[in-house]
């Protein structure tokens, strides 16, 4: 059986070629990824849409722009929805600031201490929206996409420490997030 | 450890936090830290707490799938550019393919009508039977006197004669012809031997004119007579 490379790698030449079937099968193959990144990131379901089906018609027109011996297509394509990401979040900016204040409201202060994950789980998915969006996205990818440092490095083109040490600022800020968003309290570091 | 607060360890903790046992460096002495530091243990529990909540999220987050609709959309996007591309394709075979007509029409189309006659043009020397009418008998010369003669005539589908020492029609070059009425002394003057000799009669003519507004050749119709 074809490794995921070598078979994109067919589905693209096949696709280049003019094949449309080779195109459902590689939208069907990458949809999932690329609209669960775009989801996390964006915590809204229209624009998560708009962002693959965007990557999507970016890669009707260039496909001649990946390279397999440059690594899977997965990642490039989580590339290019980093793109499409930061170019939508750039337009979103001039329109409508993120309201911190709005989000945190909606977690239930006074919540009791023995609440299931479940809804931990929501509260950290509103947290991590108002993560800055450079920590947003090591979060997302690692610990979400459960991508390696190494791999996340790759995607954000930065160095592996760097990955790292955002990674562990995010999760501070996060645990503080939540604290807030769940009304819990836990006892500050003395030190 | 001696020296080490809880913000050396705050990597420590996410990172146990996130893989569990494997993921604790025994040199990091965080063990020995968390006995005696509770808010680091809290902060170990805040951290366990987030991983705890990220599963379940990544659980969530794996059935996560774009709608249908994208799938439609970028079909009927490659569909649309698939249409695009080949009527482009279409267009510039059509394009191409008038383009190459019009070519070969214009290349294949006299672009003046000298083409054809200077091919035709016959030597100044043959000329001169032409210009020169016959000698007429003598009688004939008394009545001629008395009324009007009518003019010679020159054959219609006389060739054009070159004018002498004037440069030849380039194959590209356009050129037109004008009928005129032409000095017998200007036939002299450019070199045609003629044997009219009455200096002010005139021959009408076609004369073909270069682009350059010169004329090139000519070709003799008819004589008149001054008187």
């Amino acid at each position: 059986m074809p490794d995921l490379s070598t078979r994109d790698g067919d589905l693209l030449k096949r696709f280049r070629a003019g094949d449309r079937e080779a195109f459902t099968l590689l939208y069907r193959a990458h949809q999932a990824s690329v609209f669960r990144f775009a989801m996390l990131m964006t915590g809204d379901h229209v624009k998560a849409t708009d962002v693959t089906q965007d990557v999507f018609v970016w890669l009707i027109h260039h496909a001649e722009n990946f390279d397999p011996a440059r690594g899977e297509l997965g990642a490039f394509l989580a590339g290019v929805t980093r793109k499409f990401l930061q170019r939508r979040r750039g337009e979103d900016l001039r329109w409508a600031p993120l309201d911190e204040s709005s989000l945190v409201t909606e977690g239930g202060a006074g919540r009791e201490d023995d609440a299931d994950a479940a809804s931990d789980a929501a509260a950290l998915r509103r947290a991590i929206l108002l993560l800055p969006e450079k920590y947003r996205e090591v979060v997302v990818q690692c610990d979400l996409e459960e991508m390696s440092y190494e791999e996340a490095a790759g995607l954000i083109g930065c160095a592996v420490g760097t990955v790292r040490s955002r990674l562990h600022r995010a999760r501070t800020l996060l645990a503080r997030k939540l604290e807030k968003l769940t009304g819990t309290r836990r006892e500050r570091c003395p030190v | 450890m001696p020296g080490m607060n809880c913000r050396n360890f705050e990597g420590a903790l996410v990172e146990f936090a996130r893989s569990g046992a494997q993921g604790m460096d025994p040199r990091a002495g965080l063990a020995s830290h968390l006995e005696i530091c509770d808010a680091c243990r809290s902060a170990l529990d805040a951290q366990v707490r987030l991983s705890a909540a990220a599963r379940v999220l990544r659980a969530e987050a794996g059935r996560f799938e774009a709608p249908s609709s994208v799938e439609r959309a970028l079909l009927g996007a490659l569909d649309s550019r698939r249409r695009s591309q080949r009527r482009r394709f279409v267009y510039g075979v059509m394009g191409g393919a008038i383009a190459a007509a019009l070519a070969v029409v214009w290349w294949a189309t006299p672009r003046s009508v000298p083409n054809a006659v200077v091919a035709h043009m016959a030597p100044v020397a043959e000329v001169a039977a032409v210009v020169s009418p016959p000698p007429p008998p003598t009688g004939q010369i008394v009545r001629k006197r008395h009324r009007r003669a009518s003019p010679p005539a020159v054959e219609p589908e006389q060739p054009f004669i070159a004018i002498p020492y004037t440069l030849p029609l380039e194959p590209y070059e356009r050129a037109e012809i004008r009928r005129m009425d032409v000095p017998v002394a200007a036939l002299i003057a450019a070199g045609f031997p003629t044997s009219m000799m009455d200096p002010g009669a005139h021959a009408q003519a076609d004369v073909l004119v270069g682009q350059d507004g010169h004329a090139r050749a000519i070709r003799l119709i008819a004589f008149s007579t001054s008187n």
